[in-house]
């Protein structure tokens, strides 16, 4: 209805302009109408290339095409003619009329129809590097949220369904020998300012960001591109869209790795010579991206404001505009964000704590998830300490920990237990190499190991006592509740352990901190797992690693780590991974625990699809206003 | 007056090279390292990386040149780079300290409104005649807000005036969806953090008004002011209530010192991004360019205000300048 008053008034206009030179006014109603109807028939005979362009619609003005003399010369008949072929020339400035005014039809309709879908405020915890805008320089995993928001990757790594999807690139192909990767940039792609996106941009981003040589990759931060780095000898452009990566030795991830890690994330390059690193991922005005939203305002510590790039290639994003605000991290932050949430300051709170889990289930026109995220969590085991230099100890300590009965009896939903080596439902995943609570073979392990229990019911073989610590990170008077149960559960099945705190501030010091060699027995760890690949996360399973903490050293583990690096057949990939698990699982490489969460809760009346295409990260462009 | 303001403000020049040892001492004998400990929370340990981010730094100097380096520069404004955050210490705490002193100062005027007038009043109405339950009020009221810790009312005020009743913001300095200008959305946004954090001052304030009053009001100079048959707003107000700004004075001055800093537990509660915050996340995480910064800034004003209300003094109190 307003798309057809919109366009009769600009064809009214146009119309009006004409007639009014023939100086009859009664029949100006009646031709406007016509010549609306005629504008989109004759636009649709006449090829584009023959109109006149929009430079010229713009510089000579409607009024001044038809003259009065001109109409008053012709007779009516060829006056018709001269009009059409007017409204020709004139039907591109109708037409661009109407296509401005069809945009501006949606949006007032969606407004009309549905006025949430204004702006979004998500509320994210921060303590670190808040400002960071390009994505190549981020630090901070919530960061990340906002900054993905405006910079865009190659490719795009689904966590739903762990595949490699098509981002600024179309498609990709890693050479058999995986030396090289090539992609094929999407057409049409432009910057927020409105330059073409291409293949040399790709270039010069890669040199930036993996070249220590480059004269761009001075003051930039690229936390991340350590993984990529190694590997990287050059960028050369193919053709108009096509750009191949060359590696200086093989890498199966060679497409992940450069489409979508975090640090492959690219630049507008006059911006960033202009301006330089630093200044063109701090400052919203000195920033130019390709994402889907385009930051206005960054006060630090407080807000990002983003608003839509109507430009962009992909599906028009529901929200006008989005507003980061950043709250702490921590205990406290994560009550404010829930308040905010319940008390309607925000929309979507993101990195909700499992402690307000009953508060957000409970509050009406609140919705509340935790998604599993690409973290696992284990316990390191000190292979080389005296205790557990025999594998049966080891697994019959793995064994005793009943974290399934723990974390449903405080987490409930909001942690996944697991006893596992690799995520549920990957492919990667072999069911069958697993860790989970068994006290019956507990007791057979440690018979098999030789160890019997003593008068004061504690395992023992010769001078050799089931003694040992399961250190944690904290306060000496306050040891955490997890390791207490399991602590317990030890000590009911004949072992004689205790808890030992250690300082937050020496927990990097691998040579002399509580990871050493030399003092760990078994320690709580975390590893988040990039692109969903275990080679991110299996090298800590590989003897000389710097996490490597369980000080394991197996020779075909090691072997096969190199393999599953370089092997880029997919089915041949996953047998070496599934046996890593093998050989994990029997030399318990590590004690797994759970899979971590991440929390997120939003207004239901406000917005749906929350997280939607991410686990371990959110993405806001695919989140979906709520129907009226 | 111009010699005693001089001879005050020479006296912070030793003050203030004495912390500055001490804060320096102090940041090197936390332990940790500080660009490890960053490096290693995003999984990178490559001694390269490190060492050349130590470099960037300074932390591969001797001591006494990063001390002397740290110093010069400090005094020409240049607190370095924040190792966590990545931005110049000095807009970090530029930011911060405009925060925590928006609410330092909103609840210093609290105090003085609510805690000195209450205690004047409390004192003026001491022994007069008025129904007990009143004098009552005035005498206890300032005990239960002393009892009461701020943090506790803090969340309890969160909860009830912002989740259930939505009347005012539960955190946050500003509301995203206005414009940073905004002071009436400011002014909304301090009024929980400042109840919160000035609550137990008020009470002291208020009883410290009140007795130091009843004790002023006993003295024989006000008898001889009510012998000489001054109206008693003269002998109150005049008389009276100067010579209690001594020591109220005193207590505003350091209190509004101990707001900057001390107000962290609230700051962590309301989401209120200022600088006890941001200290103590700096501290946690080893970033010692943001805690030495911070710490020598905070020490400058604790000696400022000490100036300020010592000037104060020699204005309420002429013997002071003569002392």
């Amino acid at each position: 209805m307003i798309l057809r008053s919109g366009a009769a008034a600009v064809a009214g206009g146009v119309g009006a302009a004409a007639l009014a030179a023939c100086g009859e006014a009664e029949v100006v109603e009646k031709t406007v109408t016509v010549t609306v109807t005629e504008v989109k028939e004759v636009v649709k005979e006449v090829p584009v290339e023959t109109v006149v362009t929009k430079e010229v619609v713009k510089e000579v003005p409607v009024e001044t095409v038809v003259t009065k003399e001109v109409i008053k010369e012709v007779p009516v008949v060829e006056v018709r003619e001269v009009e059409v072929e007017k409204v020709v020339t004139q039907e591109k400035v109708v037409e661009v009329e109407v296509e401005k005014v069809v945009t501006q039809e949606k949006v007032v309709e969606v407004m009309a129809e549905n006025p949430k879908a204004d702006s979004l405020v998500i509320a994210l915890p921060v303590t670190q590097r808040v400002d960071d805008l390009d994505g190549s320089q981020v630090y901070e995993f919530q960061t990340k949220i906002h900054a993905f928001s405006t910079s865009e990757s190659l490719l795009l790594y689904d966590y739903q369904t762990q595949t490699l999807k098509p981002r600024l690139a179309e498609s990709w192909e890693v050479a058999p020998d995986a030396t090289s990767v090539t992609f094929t940039l999407r057409e049409g792609v432009t910057w927020h300012n409105g330059d073409p996106f291409t293949p040399e941009d790709v270039v010069f981003n890669f040199n930036r960001i993996f070249r220590d040589d480059d004269p761009y990759h001075a003051e930039g931060t690229f936390y991340y591109n350590g993984f990529a780095q190694p590997f990287y000898d050059s960028t050369e452009v193919l053709d108009a869209r096509t750009v191949r990566v060359n590696l200086n030795k093989p890498d199966a991830l060679a497409a992940e790795k450069f489409g979508a890690l975090d640090s492959s994330y690219m630049a507008h390059p006059p911006s960033v010579m202009e301006h330089g690193n630093r200044e063109y991922s701090t400052d919203p005005d000195k920033y130019v991206g390709t994402g889907p939203y385009i930051p206005v305002e960054l006060r630090p510590a407080e807000l990002v404001r983003m608003v839509r790039n109507e430009n962009w290639w992909g599906p028009k994003p529901d929200f006008d505009e989005l507003i980061f605000r950043l709250f702490p991290g921590g205990s406290a932050g994560a009550d404010a964000r829930v308040n905010a949430l319940l008390a309607g300051e925000v929309d979507v709170a993101l990195y909700t704590p499992a402690t307000r889990r009953n508060d957000l289930f409970r509050a009406p026109g609140i919705g509340a998830k935790w998604y599993p995220n690409f973290v696992l969590v284990y316990f390191y085991i000190n292979h080389t300490f005296p205790l557990f230099q025999d594998h049966r100890v080891r697994q019959a300590v793995a064994r005793s920990f009943d974290r399934v009965s723990y974390h449903e009896a405080t987490s409930g939903p909001t942690v996944v237990p697991w006893g596992r080596f690799w995520f549920p439902g990957s492919p990667y995943l072999n069911d069958s190499a697993e860790l989970d609570y068994d006290p019956a073979q507990v007791e057979s392990l440690m018979q098999d190991a030789g160890f019997s229990k003593g008068g004061d019911g504690v395992w023992a073989n010769g001078d050799m006592r089931a003694e040992f610590k399961i250190q944690y990170r904290g306060d000496p008077g306050s040891p955490p509740d997890q390791e207490t149960f399991w602590m317990q559960g030890l000590n009911d099945l004949g072992f004689s352990v205790e808890l030992e705190a250690w300082d937050p501030a020496i927990g990097a010091d691998f040579e002399n901190g509580p990871y050493a060699q030399q003092n760990l027995h078994v320690g709580g760890w975390g590893v988040g797992v990039f692109l969903g690949d275990p080679a991110f996360a299996y090298q800590r399973w590989t003897a000389g690693d710097d996490f490597a903490r369980s000080y394991m050293d197996n020779a075909e583990m090691n072997q096969l780590y190199q393999d599953i690096l370089v092997e880029a057949d997919a089915a041949n990939r996953t047998a070496k991974v599934h046996r890593m698990q093998e050989i994990a699982a029997e030399q318990v490489a590590w004690i797994p625990n759970t899979v971590a969460t991440l929390g997120a809760a939003w207004r239901e009346e406000k917005v749906t699809n929350v997280t939607s295409g991410a686990t371990q990260y959110s993405y806001p462009w695919l989140y979906k206003v709520a129907p009226v | 007056m111009s010699r005693y303001i001089a001879r005050r403000l020479l006296s912070i020049i030793p003050l203030l090279i004495a912390v500055s040892i001490i804060v320096f001492a102090m940041s090197k004998a936390l332990p940790g390292d500080p660009v490890e400990i960053f490096l290693r929370q995003a999984d990178i340990s490559n001694p390269e990386i490190v060492a050349a981010m130590k470099d960037k730094y300074g932390l591969n100097d001797p001591l006494p040149n990063q001390y002397w380096t740290w110093l010069t520069l400090m005094f020409r404004g240049d607190m370095g780079e924040s190792i966590l955050r990545g931005e110049p210490v000095a807009e970090l705490l530029f930011r911060g300290m405009r925060n925590t002193f928006s609410v330092a100062t909103a609840s210093v005027v609290l105090v003085v409104v609510v805690g000195w007038t209450m205690g004047v009043v409390a004192a003026v109405v001491h022994n007069r005649g008025w129904h007990q339950a009143i004098t009552r009020f005035l005498a206890q009221a300032p005990v239960l807000m002393l009892s009461i810790p701020g943090f506790g009312i803090a969340v309890f005020m969160v909860l009830a005036f912002g989740v259930t009743l939505g009347w005012l913001p539960t955190s946050g300095v500003s509301n995203p969806r206005s414009g940073e200008d905004d002071i009436l959305d400011l002014a909304k946004h301090l009024i929980l953090p400042t109840i919160g954090l000035a609550l137990a001052s008020v009470g002291g304030n208020w009883r410290l008004a009140r007795n130091t009053m009843i004790e002023i009001l006993r003295e024989d100079y006000i008898r001889m002011a009510h012998a000489k048959g001054l109206p008693l707003w003269r002998v109150y107000f005049v008389h009276g209530l100067r010579t209690t700004l001594v020591p109220l004075l005193t207590s505003a001055g350091l209190l509004f010192g101990s707001l900057l800093t001390g107000s962290f537990i609230l700051e962590y509660i309301f989401a209120w991004p200022g600088i006890g915050l941001m200290m103590v996340e700096s501290t946690v995480s080893r970033d010692v360019p943001v805690v030495m910064g911070g710490t020598m800034l905070i020490a400058i004003m604790y000696l400022f205000i000490n100036l300020v209300v010592d000037i104060l003094y020699a204005f309420v109190d002429p013997r002071v300048r003569y002392a």
